[in-house]
């Protein structure tokens, strides 16, 4: 366990929420005013997402796993592996619904950083962040996998608090990562 | 043989984490409350959207139930309009509303893998939806949502978890 998460500054940083949903992009958007984050945008579909992302002014993606269906995952694969996206290294937290097999394993293996069940409430939010913020992990760039290394400890909830009774983080032996990730540490 | 620079993994600094790492204007304890105030302002928007998801999520499955095939497209309407409602609910603390549409999706996932329509079981699941979106069952439905879960559940239950399909 790590601890209460610590305090961080969201002041001016630019969110990118890509929901299909107008409700909950809108609760989204309210909660990251809240703790300063601006502007928060709105992309509905992944068209959307990838014309907003590619023009490389968000600092943090919240992405919904079942934008345009379940197009969220492939979404963050796309990002991370155009290497001509000033984007592609920007921290992604992918959010679930409902969940079926494979969806998890699916996200971590497109690149997000973190996922986060939903609904959302505000305390898990900021932990998630502030967890994403102090833990930042080595970027791979390989043939299979490219994003953020997927080789570390789960250590419970992020903060040890606010954690749903659906909620999980990813956490994995990925292969083929330790040796690049702990050189560069 | 690779190019170890290239594939070597390294901490690429980003902007968020170089503003999100410097001396905060407000605590986590502050930035939470405000969270929660902002979420508290938002309810009888939360109120005015599930009642629009919910007459959506009606047509869906009328017209998911008049199709013989299933999986079809407006099947997966009502998962998407479920998983919706699902997201909503227990951010506003209607956590009844956020079970049962958990198990509206589930049900729906299920019938899509077994390639089955269920009429009765969807029209119940979106009976009971209905029901726990009123004020009455805001948090925990008054002990009124562990019989009517068991309910749902089993006619979740008539259909095998899918096992081979990924997401």
């Amino acid at each position: 366990m790590q601890g209460p998460a610590k305090d961080i500054n969201l002041q001016n940083i630019s969110v990118l929420v890509a929901d299909p949903g107008e409700p909950a992009f809108r609760i989204t958007r309210s909660i990251l005013k809240s703790f300063g984050a601006d502007p928060v945008v709105h992309a509905r579909n992944v068209a959307q997402a990838s014309k907003l992302i590619e023009r490389g002014t968000v600092d943090l993606l919240i992405v919904n796993y079942h934008l345009d269906g379940k197009a969220g995952a492939s979404l963050v694969r796309r990002i991370r592996e155009n290497r001509r996206n000033p984007a592609r290294h920007i921290p992604i937290l992918m959010t679930l619904g409902h969940t079926t097999i494979g969806a998890v394993t699916l996200s971590r293996d497109a690149g997000a950083n973190m996922v986060l069940t939903l609904p959302l409430s505000p305390g898990g939010l900021y932990d998630r962040l502030s967890w994403m913020a102090n833990h930042p992990r080595p970027f791979v760039d390989q043939e299979k996998y490219v994003g953020p290394c997927r080789r570390f400890k789960n250590t419970g909830a992020p903060g040890g608090m606010e954690r749903r009774s659906m909620d999980f983080d990813i956490d994995d032996d990925a292969e083929g990562e330790a040796e690049t990730a702990t050189a560069a540490g | 043989m690779p190019n170890k620079m290239t594939n070597e993994a390294r901490i690429v600094p980003t902007r968020f984490t170089q503003i999100a790492r410097q001396k905060p204007g407000m605590s986590r304890e502050e930035a939470i409350q405000a969270g929660q105030s902002a979420v508290l302002e938002m309810e009888p928007e939360y109120l005015d959207w599930v009642d629009g998801l919910l007459r959506e999520l009606w047509s869906a499955v009328e017209l998911a139930c008049q199709e013989d095939d299933f999986p079809n497209p407006h099947g997966e309407d009502a998962y998407g309009l479920s998983n919706q409602i699902r997201n909503l609910g227990a951010t506003f603390d209607y956590e009844a509303v956020t079970h049962v549409a958990d198990s509206f999706c589930e049900l729906i996932h299920r019938l899509t893998e077994a390639k089955r329509n269920d009429q009765h079981a969807m029209r119940t699941h979106l009976n009971a939806l209905r029901l726990v979106s009123t004020p009455n069952f805001k948090r925990d439905g008054g002990g009124e949502l562990e019989p009517l879960m068991n309910a749902l559940g089993q006619l979740v239950s008539h259909y095998p978890e899918p096992t081979g399909s990924v997401g």
